[in-house]
């Protein structure tokens, strides 16, 4: 599917593409031949494309890298080079690379001779759909001066992409797309145009002190030469910004995915002849545009997601400027979650003080929420066969829950806080829980028991790590080993023998590492035996300082996706199963409560099991107090087996 | 001019993607075909909700009558207002309650009354409310006349030994409504065009049409 419409699509053809892959065919028409990115939702599968099709055109380049810093300085060094570079990150990665790209900003990203060019597209999530906060980014371009598009629309997202690496190379800034969930995920009819040339030419590094090392006196000049760099885009937005006429003396200001909001709004309100300014570049915002737009109006709103990024910039120039007019956003659009148009509705409305039928819908809203509460809530959760789960059934036996601080992280395992399991304590970021329990272990007595994926081990663990070492922090830390960042849906990760160019790479010895650190305790167990899992947790818990359990098993999705090829041409599909003896059943609760698998199912008087879901991992079997888990391993010799 | 609003719930894994994929591709191939619907903007849900728990994709078509005029302006959203769906589609029963906002008396409700119990149901927290509760919610919020509740995975694997063919047999029935502004030719063209296995699938489709027509003529 990639290569059909990325490498293989056919000038002029309109099809039908999800922004996401839209974005990535703008991008190759465009001719970016470096892209790193470190997995993150709404954006991850720009980087899949990027994997799959990277050998399929000669001198494009795509890597997987640990984590978002190394990624966008990755991106950077290529485009010093004098190549069309881009990183990828999910809004959080924003925080993770602030750090380099506030200088990567000072600087440019431009070769010595204006080669080049470095694009950003980050991923927001209001409304939180595949994240674990919300936070508003689009400060970021404010702060570091980025050039920053927010496209409304795929069609948008897709064609925009040249100018923006234009501006890049033209004017050494760093280009900031931000797009949300509503782009990355919405599919649109789309055109394609003619792919660039790739013909696997080298970039080429030409020196220059002033440009490229920040320190004293050139980080100041190249902060002063960065406001003179933006200042000549400003001519350049105005082909990315929209006036739609119109003659009421009520207008509103927009940017991105809410313009569509905004538009089906006004007509469901009869307001169709109210104008709108939609901003393409939010930053910087187009003075001489807005102040025109704005000096005949009473009345302006700003419809924008989170916090209000357009708004202070309006109400800065209006203050300027004298506008009269009164503007308002978030007093009327709330500033959390996403919009939908029912949310605009009530905005508008609201600021305008038109009354709106609202006594029918409110019945109905109010029926729904009453219902509602019968209707049992379906949060994601652990894969059936999921070694996470494992580990945790483990983790809760063999510890003292009312005394214990489970510190969790990102990955799949912060589903481990939905209940039944709901054996996580607090969740910040990327390696934040192992940071916490540190500063815990120092203050109090409780025991800390910290959970830690691969990827997020090698994300950033490893400093966390050496610092709870360095600081004797008395702290169980399990890293939960299972091969790549499964949460993102499988990628690679320096854990997994196979890198972004799909290049076999070594797999670092994650024991080694931590005795090497100086952790005194470490071992290693597959969570799949829940028995010695539970028995080395014990043994653990006997112990003070720095203590690591390495839990590993490959996720169970990635693992049956290469074995289940050989095995289905082998096997019979059901040659090695699992099931329960109804009248040896007690409903005792252990595989229902305590471990909760969705294989499961719950019945009258004894549980069962779902084959088709089931995936014969087997922890059932070995957790069930009363050996109600029959395993049945059919012969395949005989006859009828196969 | 008109809207038209589709959407469909279900649980990550079953499905519901591919399934707004069919409707989007033909509705885009009779666009191209120059029939009257002019744009198509489908939202989908991707990441955690993937991961066996709850989710919803929608799709809206923009139809013209020949005299009107085509403005990119008239389609913009990505997503439905509440109580405007057309079509809803539940491909498990409290999916499609947890949706009932976006659902009215106009709506076309087709719901497959096979459950899959979420974590609170098999660990016993919570009891999966009764099917003839659950439509009974559904008919009071909506106040829809137009409700199918079948179970269409029993039939896929009854007549073609595989509940992978329910979405097929849930799409058969719902164009046995004639709720859907597409064509049964472009919808099997596209099925053939995209969906391994497309035999089995064209008989899930006609299986559910037939079922639908059946249930449409006794009722």
């Amino acid at each position: 599917m990639e290569e059909k419409i990325l490498v293989n699509g056919v000038p002029n053809e309109r099809v039908m593409l999800i922004g996401n892959m839209a974005m990535a065919r703008g991008l190759l028409e465009t001719g970016v031949q470096f892209v790193s990115q470190y997995p993150g939702t709404p954006v991850t599968d720009i980087g899949t494309y990027f994997s799959r099709i990277a050998k399929k055109l000669p001198g494009l380049y795509f890597q997987w890298a640990s984590n978002e810093a190394a990624s966008i300085t990755a991106a950077a060094g290529a485009s010093w080079c004098g190549i069309k570079s881009l990183t990828l990150m999910k809004h959080v990665g924003m925080n993770v690379a602030a750090d380099a790209l506030s200088v990567i900003a000072l600087n440019g990203p431009t070769s010595a001779d204006g080669r080049g060019g470095l694009l950003i597209i980050c991923g927001g999530d209001p409304g939180s759909l595949g994240s674990h906060n919300e936070q508003n980014e689009r400060f970021y371009s404010w702060m570091l001066h980025l050039c920053h598009f927010e496209p409304s629309n795929v069609v948008e997202a897709k064609e925009w992409i040249p100018a923006a690496y234009e501006i890049s190379q033209k004017f050494d800034l760093v280009s900031f797309y931000r797009i949300t969930s509503r782009i990355s995920h919405t599919v649109e009819e789309v055109e394609l145009k003619s792919l660039a040339d790739y013909h696997g030419e080298k970039g080429k590094f030409i020196k220059n002190i002033p440009k490229y090392c920040s320190l004293p006196p050139h980080c100041i000049n190249n902060h002063k030469r960065l406001y003179e760099r933006m200042e000549k885009v400003v001519p350049y937005v105005l082909g990315f910004n929209k006036v739609i006429p119109g003659d009421s003396k009520f207008g509103i200001v927009t940017a991105g995915v809410p313009f569509g909001y905004t538009v089906e709004a006004l007509r469901y309100l009869h307001l169709e002849d109210v104008p709108i300014l939609k901003l393409g570049i939010i930053n910087p915002i187009h003075e001489t545009q807005f102040v025109e737009f704005a000096q005949n109006l009473d009345k302006i709103l700003v419809v924008e997601e989170l916090e209000p990024f357009v708004e202070i910039e309006v109400k800065r120039l209006a203050q300027e400027h004298h506008i009269s007019a009164e503007i308002a956003g978030k007093k009327y659009i709330k500033n959390w979650g996403e919009l939908n148009p029912n949310e605009v509705v009530t905005g508008i409305a609201n600021f305008l003080d038109i009354p709106l039928n609202t006594s029918s819908f409110n019945e109905k809203a109010q029926k729904y929420q009453e219902y509602l509460k019968m209707v049992p809530p379906r949060p994601p959760t652990f894969c059936a066969g999921c070694p996470e789960r494992a580990l945790l059934f483990s983790l809760k036996a063999a510890t003292d829950e009312a005394n214990t601080i489970y510190a969790g992280d990102i990955g799949c395992y912060v589903m481990s806080f939905f209940p039944p399991l709901g054996v996580t304590d607090w969740v910040i970021c990327m390696s934040g829980g192992l940071g916490a329990a540190v500063g815990a272990a120092m203050k109090t007595d409780q025991e800390i028991i910290a959970l830690m994926g691969d990827s997020t081990f090698y994300h950033t663990g490893l400093p966390i790590l050496v610092n709870a070492i360095y600081n004797n922090a008395n702290v169980i830390l399990f890293i939960l080993d299972n091969s790549w960042t499964a949460m993102t849906g499988g990628h690679p990760n320096p854990n997994s023998g196979i890198n972004g160019m799909g290049d076999p790479t070594p797999i670092p010895s994650m024991r080694d590492i931590c005795k090497s650190l100086g952790v005194p305790w470490v071992r290693v167990v597959d969570p799949y035996n829940p028995r010695l899992m539970t028995a080395t947790i014990l043994e653990a818990r006997k112990q003070q300082g720095m203590r690591v359990i390495i839990s590993q098993r490959e996720c169970m999705l990635q693992a049956r996706k290469r074995l289940q090829k050989v095995f289905t041409k082998l096997l019979p599909q059901k040659w090695d199963f699992y099931w329960i003896e109804p009248e040896r059943c007690a409903m005792c609760g252990t595989c229902s409560q305590k471990f909760c698998c969705t294989a499961l199912r719950r019945n009258a008087d004894y549980m069962s099991i779902d084959l088709e879901r089931c995936t014969a991992c087997g922890v059932c079997y070995e957790i069930c107090p009363n050996s109600a888990v029959i395993h049945t391993v059919i012969n395949p010799h005989l006859e009828g087996g196969a | 001019m008109r809207i038209w609003n589709a959407i469909i719930c279900g649980v990550g894994g079953q499905g519901i993607m591919v399934f707004k994929r069919i409707l989007e591709n033909a509705a885009f191939r009779e666009k191209l075909k120059g029939g009257n619907i002019r744009k198509i903007i489908g939202a989908e849900k991707h990441g955690l909700s993937q991961r066996e728990g709850a989710t919803d994709v929608c799709t809206r078509f923009l139809l013209l009558e020949p005299d009107e005029v085509y403005d990119d302006l008239l389609l913009t959203s990505a997503l439905p207002f509440y109580g405007d769906a057309d079509l809803a589609i539940g491909v498990e029963p409290v999916e499609l309650l947890r949706n009932a906002l976006y659902l009215s008396e106009k709506t076309f409700i087709i719901l497959n009354t096979r459950t899959i119990p979420p974590c609170a149901v098999i660990s016993g927290d919570m009891d999966y409310p009764p099917l003839d509760t659950i439509i009974n919610a559904i008919r009071d919020i909506s106040g829809s006349p137009h409700i199918i509740a079948l179970d269409a995975t029993a039939l896929a694997i009854e007549q073609l030994g595989n509940a992978l063919h329910t979405n097929m047999v849930i799409l058969g029935l719902a164009l046995a409504t004639n709720a859907i502004p597409l064509k049964l030719e472009t919808i099997k063209t596209i099925i053939e065009e995209t969906i391994p296995a497309p035999s089995d699938n064209l008989r899930a489709l006609e299986i559910g049409l037939q079922t639908g027509k059946n249930l449409l003529d006794t009722s």
